[in-house]
């Protein structure tokens, strides 16, 4: 349980009234009160955070938007138009490959504990643009889930997207933790979705992630109950074995999921910043997730060398149409002629993708 | 902390030092590396120390040399037998003291190398901790004030004197040294003086490092064994070849040891473009690395008419019209 993991929590003065810290105060009676505007490890901000203090659970105030538009990436890569809202950042798992060791300039699990109050103002940016629909993540900045059984998040953003008419709500894990989900009466315009990858990968680099027989069980019993799912592979990577590897965890999906339930299935091939690389070598020493032949991107970023991504997405698409023909797969930051050369179309920009996937939103969520 | 002026200010003595007496390679106070230089012996040949060293009297007798190591040196090697210098003992500065007084004289009159920044530091956090060296004399020396930065000149300071020489003569860049941080004593000591040997630019010695650190994790093997490679070893030893030649053909191999992919497509495309025949003054070159989805075309020409019959020469060229990227072309 993730509750296990946090060691400490500290909660930022003047925000103990809030929904969010009532609860996690209530699991943990000893929190402690930390100044406006500090935070664990301040002191440390110069360095790179190495530990990432993941034992920690910061609640405090974020001063920004709460709705923001995906990053993305670069010229040259098409993105889908997907906005985040950010309610954490930090996460309780421990991947080697994940990217916010470098994005994250301070330690501990932060939790955005004014989230609640800060809903209305969502909602407002939501309601103001009734044409669009609005594909919305909680799962960028951190595991959609992993802290939901000590934060819940689950008991104000399911009815708030459940209520919204030209919204859905992604939650994005690794984990299993979907008990309050099924228990909660809401689930239109929500779905739950699965990070994936080859079992080789998922057991020597995803750190403290549940297995993937067990997402792939709290991803069936969630489409019992009525979700819809979604599934990312992504990372791919290119290691021994991975044609086998990866038609394991198809098999796995073919076990365990009604392909019609899918929304989607995202691919990506393993990318990073330049100043991960470091990281990762300090934080997992052995691992094998910079193997390979990565060149810089336009965007600045190393990727597996083209042809090879071709492969991998070509083969991954193969397996997954043999068991699902209509799995709504996009590829994530990629290049207009590496859709057209490993998925046989291409949307060419990202209003095209954006269109794709939001015709998945309405096909799936027939009220939209 | 006492105020730097009050030493100008003091009548301090001037004792006749003997030099042979004072330790000037280490000690608690050096951060001065290397030779001192050809310049500063002639000038002192010429014109005698012009500003006598600081020194320190110690109470159980003897001196300690707080700044003009190099000049002091550089009397040695001129055959002097002693200096007069400028003792600070009347002052009673602290040990801290005296450091920031050497290290405020030497930053105004000259740039320190990194190895004498690491001698610096390593010293300072001695006397004034971690925390204070971070925060008032990493930025003093130019450098940042993150932790990382201070290990890694301290790390420096314990390197063995092969490399701290090549550092504090060019060969060898800090940057690279500090990416050869993660590697075994033994292993960074190896690579670094692979690299010192063959004199690459301090660029290319950082992608040495990277090239060497992918390879030995991509295999399962330690870098000294793809140093140790059958391959490098007749580069090195191949006598037709002049040292810049080796060293780019040493990086080209292990490039292609990195990225046999890449490589390959590389070499094909301009397989593919020797092949076409081009007219004179035309060049096709791939997108970086190929990933981009544009090729490029470059035509030099003196003359409108020299053009139209470059451009004419193209259209009807079966190899241009075949061109694409080496993965989507079927090779005659």
């Amino acid at each position: 349980m993730t509750d296990s993991w946090v060691r400490r929590v500290l909660v930022e003065d003047g925000l103990q009234s809030t929904r969010i810290a009532r609860r996690v105060s209530g699991l943990f009676p000893h929190c402690e009160t930390m100044p406006s505007g500090g935070g664990a490890g301040e002191a440390a901000a110069a360095d790179p955070p190495r530990g990432m203090d993941k034992e920690t659970l910061t609640l405090m105030r974020f001063r920004g938007e709460f709705l923001k538009p995906c990053p993305g990436t670069g010229e040259g890569y098409i993105c889908c138009g997907y906005q985040i809202l950010n309610i954490g950042t930090n996460c309780p798992l421990d991947c080697a490959y994940c990217i916010l060791q470098a994005y994250i300039n301070q330690p501990s699990l932060r939790v955005f504990a004014n989230l609640t109050e800060a809903l209305p103002e969502v909602a407002e940016r939501i309601d103001s643009d009734p044409s669009r629909i609005w594909r919305i993540g909680t799962g960028e900045f951190t595991d959609s889930l992993a802290l939901d059984p000590v934060i819940g998040w689950h008991e104000t953003l399911l009815p708030f997207f459940s209520s919204r008419p030209n919204a859905v709500l992604e939650l994005k894990t690794k984990t299993d933790h979907v008990k309050a989900l099924v228990e909660s009466p809401h689930r239109d315009r929500i779905i739950v979705s699965w990070s994936l990858n080859s079992p080789w990968i998922a057991s020597r680099e995803e750190h403290r992630a549940p297995s993937l027989e067990r997402r792939l069980k709290a991803a069936s019993l969630c489409q019992r109950e009525g979700f819809v799912v979604g599934f990312h592979f992504d990372p791919l990577f290119l290691h021994p074995g991975w044609r086998e590897g990866y038609r394991r965890t198809v098999d796995l999906l073919d076990q365990y999921i009604r392909p019609e339930g899918v929304i989607w299935i995202s691919m990506g091939a393993m990318r990073y910043m330049p100043s991960l690389k470091p990281i990762i070598r300090s934080r997992h020493r052995g691992s094998s997730v910079l193997r390979g032949e990565f060149v810089p991107g336009l965007d600045g970023k190393l990727r597996y060398f083209k042809p090879i991504r071709m492969e991998l997405y070509g083969a991954l698409r193969e397996m997954l149409l043999s068991w699902n023909p209509d799995p709504g797969l996009y590829l994530c930051m990629e290049r207009p002629e590496v859709w057209s050369a490993s998925m046989g179309w291409s949307p060419g920009t990202g209003a095209g993708l954006s269109d794709f996937l939001d015709n998945r939103v309405r096909k799936v969520f027939s009220s939209l | 902390m006492k105020n730097p002026v009050h030493i100008l200010e003091t009548e301090l003595p001037l004792p006749r030092v003997r030099i042979r007496e004072l330790d000037l390679e280490g000690g608690p106070l050096c951060a001065s590396f290397g030779s001192p230089g050809a310049r500063l012996i002639e000038s002192i040949r010429e014109v005698g120390v012009l500003n006598p060293p600081l020194v320190a009297g110690r109470p159980e007798g003897g001196f300690a040399v707080v700044c003009g190591f190099k000049r002091l040196r550089a009397l040695l090697s001129l055959g002097e037998e002693s200096c007069a210098c400028r003792d600070l003992a009347p002052l009673a500065l602290s040990p801290l003291e005296l450091l920031r007084t050497a290290l405020l004289e030497n930053l105004a009159v000259r740039e320190l190398c990194p190895v004498e920044k690491a001698m610096a530091l390593a010293r300072l956090v001695k006397v004034a901790g971690m925390d204070e060296t971070l925060k008032s004399y990493m930025p003093t020396l130019g450098l940042p004030a993150r932790r990382d930065t201070l290990n890694a000149y301290l790390a420096l300071e314990g390197a063995e004197f092969e490399t701290k020489d090549a550092i504090s003569r060019g060969g060898l860049s800090f940057k690279a040294f500090q990416s050869a941080l993660d590697l075994s004593k033994d292993e960074r000591g190896q690579v670094l003086a692979f690299l010192a040997g063959l004199k690459y630019s301090f660029n290319n010695q950082l992608q040495v490092i990277e090239l060497l650190k992918d390879i030995s994790e991509d295999n399962g093997m330690s870098i000294a064994d793809v140093l140790d490679t059958p391959e490098i070893g007749s580069l090195l030893g191949d006598g037709s070849l002049n040292q810049p030649q080796k060293s780019s053909r040493i990086l080209d191999h292990l490039r292609t040891l990195r990225s046999p992919a890449i490589s390959r497509a590389e070499k094909d495309f301009e397989r593919m473009v020797a092949a076409c025949g081009l007219p004179k003054g035309v060049r096709i070159d791939h997108p970086p690395y190929f990933e981009g989805a544009d090729l490029r075309m470059e035509i030099r020409f003196r003359s409108g008419p020299e053009l139209v019959d470059t451009l004419s020469s193209l259209s009807g060229n079966r190899g241009v019209s075949a061109l694409g990227m080496p993965w989507e072309v079927d090779e005659p």
